[in-house]
């Protein structure tokens, strides 16, 4: 069986970013193993459940969750989180008073080290475009209601600082442990779009 | 060119944009500004939605690698840069969609004085 | 440049398509393009701004009707062609050869 088996025809674009790929390795810019890797990275070690680890400890030490707000690159190295595309982090905690999103609104820009890649959702134009101008409606179609005195507040990922947002705390969930707390937190809460399940939930 | 086994700590390690430059902020927090009207034909990182619009400086980041001169084979000419603050009623006018405000990162050479009225 | 992704404050795109909620690489061709671009990066054959500016000229309709990972596709291939770590010809006969050899595979 040849390697490049498949049962329908590659499309275009499958042929197109397979020439740069092989010129590139013949040109002896790219190791073709380190493409595999990177893949396997992206795809299976980095993703949300990295963050809902930081609010998790964040909810249960109080110390941390301080470090956390004043220098989030720093607390974060505390438990091992940082590099590409999370090199200076800021997390933004949501209260009675004020709920935050995130967004790039020039090109898709992301937390990675924290949430993975994003869904396809918040590198689309409808979410780009909106968030920022009318981010009630935006968050209405997540089934997200913000009361009309809380403040939103949108942070557009336009340099290279990335965002995150510590969602609050869900009622009744005194005394869980970090990992049941974790369970709760979602993808979605922590790029704004969403809040946490309850604590009934699990 | 990156080797397989160089893979996992260069994500680890990443492209940090910060770095060291001689001159001090001009900017402090609670500072009023405005973003500037000049024109930019080719990179920048001010969204067209915020340009000519009075924010007010809420932290500083250091300076980091400016992406209107490093796009263009400028070299890096790293700038300071700060987050700031857009109230909802200066970026869209009244009638939008409730108590609000935008925050971006922005090179100090982006930003001027603002009036405090 | 006020670029077609230049959309901050844009209205008209309609409701966010929340069923689009994966992170996977949806095609064998999106992975294959984000770890090139990466690599690409780490290689120096051009820097991050470079990249965005690269695929903020892409032809506005196009870039609309483009999936994020196009826009990527893109932007390697103008860049890379630009700086000449390949040319326009040797591209394009790469493909020409790589289809070719689909069409022996399917005779």
């Amino acid at each position: 069986m040849s390697h490049d088996d498949h049962t329908l025809p590659p499309s275009m674009l499958a042929l197109r970013i397979k020439a740069i790929e092989t010129l590139m390795v013949e040109k002896g810019k790219v190791d073709p193993g380190a493409v595999s890797e990177i893949v396997d990275i992206f795809q299976n070690k980095l993703g949300p459940r990295i963050g809902a680890g930081v609010v998790a400890r964040a909810w249960s030490d109080p110390a941390f969750k301080a470090r956390l707000l004043e220098n989030g690159t720093e607390a974060l190295k505390e438990m091992g989180i940082g590099g590409l595309q999370g090199e200076a982090m800021v997390i933004l905690e949501n209260t009675p008073e004020v709920h935050n999103v995130i967004v790039c609104t020039l090109c898709s820009c992301y937390p990675w080290t924290v949430l993975g890649l994003p869904p396809t959702w918040y590198k689309s134009a409808p979410y780009r475009s909106r968030i920022v101008i009318e981010p009630r409606s935006v968050l209405a179609e997540f089934g997200l209601t913000i009361a009309d005195e809380r403040e939103v507040r949108v942070y557009d990922s336009n340099a290279e600082i990335r965002y995150m947002v510590l969602p609050e705390r869900p009622a009744g969930t005194e005394d869980w442990s970090e990992e049941k707390l974790a369970a709760l937190v979602t993808r979605d809460s922590m790029i704004g779009t969403g809040v946490p399940l309850t604590a009934s939930a699990i | 060119m990156l080797p397989k086994e160089m893979v996992a700590v260069a994500i680890a390690t990443g492209a940090p944009t910060l770095r060291a430059i001689g001159t001090l902020p001009k900017f402090k927090l609670g500072d009023v500004i405005k973003t500037t009207n000049d024109n930019v034909s080719a990179h920048t990182r001010l969204p067209g939605y915020a340009r000519d619009k009075r924010g007010t400086i809420v932290a500083y980041e250091g300076a980091h690698v400016f992406p209107d001169a490093h796009s263009i084979g400028l070299g890096e000419r790293p700038d300071h840069l700060y987050r700031v603050r857009f109230e909802s009623e200066t970026l869209w006018g009244k009638g939008s969609d409730g108590p609000g405000a935008v925050y971006l990162n922005l090179w100090e050479s982006y930003l001027k004085v603002g009036d405090l009225s | 440049m006020r670029s077609i992704a230049d959309m901050g404050g844009m209205q008209g795109f309609g409701p966010v398509n929340r069923a689009d909620d994966d992170t996977r690489f949806k095609e064998e061709w999106e992975a294959k393009t984000f770890a090139v671009n990466l690599l690409s990066l780490a290689a120096g054959c051009f820097n991050i701004d470079e990249s965005r500016y690269s695929m903020e000229r892409m032809p506005p309709v196009d870039y609309l009707n483009t999936s994020y990972f196009e826009h990527w596709l893109y932007s390697l291939e103008d860049l890379l062609t630009t700086k000449g770590v390949f040319t326009r010809q040797e591209l394009e006969a790469r493909i020409a050869e790589l289809v070719a050899k689909e069409a022996d595979n399917a005779a």
